[in-house]
Parts: C-alpha cells; structure tokens; sequence
C-alpha cells in the first residue's frame, strides 16, 4: 500500500452488527488499528 | 478510530461489553480488509497489528504494520499520524 493513494472502501459490521463503512467517513481523520484476535496478547 | 480484525460480530460484542472501549470494533471473518490493507499475520486468517491513518481526503497517510505481533506501534507515534493528517 502507497501512501497518498485513496484507502480502498470497505463496510464492515460493529460489535453490533451495524454495518460502518469507510466513506460515509470522508471529511474526517480515520485511525484503523488492525489487531491480531479479541482477548488475546497475540 | 475503529479496530479491526478478523473475530465475529459475537467475539467483539463479548470483548466490548469487557472493556467497554470508547471506539468500535468491526469484523471482518473474512480477512478482506485486512488483505486489501496488506496487513495480514503469519498466522493464517489474522490481521497484524497496524495502524492506517486515513486522511480528510480518504488518502492513506500512514501505514504502520507490525510483523512480529506482540509488538505494537507507540501511542506517541499513532497520535503523531492523525494529528499530522488531520492538519492537511
């Protein structure tokens, strides 16, 4: 991944199950922080 | 700032009621999104940790991907990232 290209969009479901996609987000600063597993130190 | 991995919609729901985070969490079981970001783990099936900074723009301004797992980029450096992108 390039920096400066457009993040490739995705929709993703929350703890909820509402989904969240990524550019309903446009105008704003986004953090994804990716991890390994829920509840693990892995 | 949302966290992703590859754990269910029922795996987040349990660890969020835990900790109760003030960001959420989304699945993707499918590590999709985690390949499309090239942040995948060695171990199959899982993400990496990593921080991607989006911009106002929807641009990548930073993608900060730990191999070694146990190891994650610094509260310091994640907060440098978004701030630098939030003043382009």
């Amino acid at each position: 991944m390039e920096l400066n290209e457009i993040a490739p969009d995705f929709t993703l479901k929350d703890s909820e199950g509402t989904e969240w996609k990524l550019s309903d987000h446009r105008g704003k600063v986004v953090v994804l922080l990716f991890y390994p597993g829920d509840d693990t130190p892995v | 700032m949302v966290g992703i991995s590859t754990d269910s919609v029922e795996s987040h729901k349990n660890f969020s009621d835990k900790y109760d985070f003030p960001f959420r969490l989304l699945s993707d079981p499918d590590a999709d999104v985690v390949a499309r970001y090239g942040v995948k783990s060695w171990i199959p099936g899982r993400s990496a940790r990593a921080v991607v900074v989006v911009g106002k723009d929807g641009k990548v301004k930073s993608h900060n991907v730990q191999s070694l797992s146990v190891f994650r980029p610094t509260d310091e450096e994640v907060l440098r990232a978004a701030s630098t992108a939030a003043e382009q």
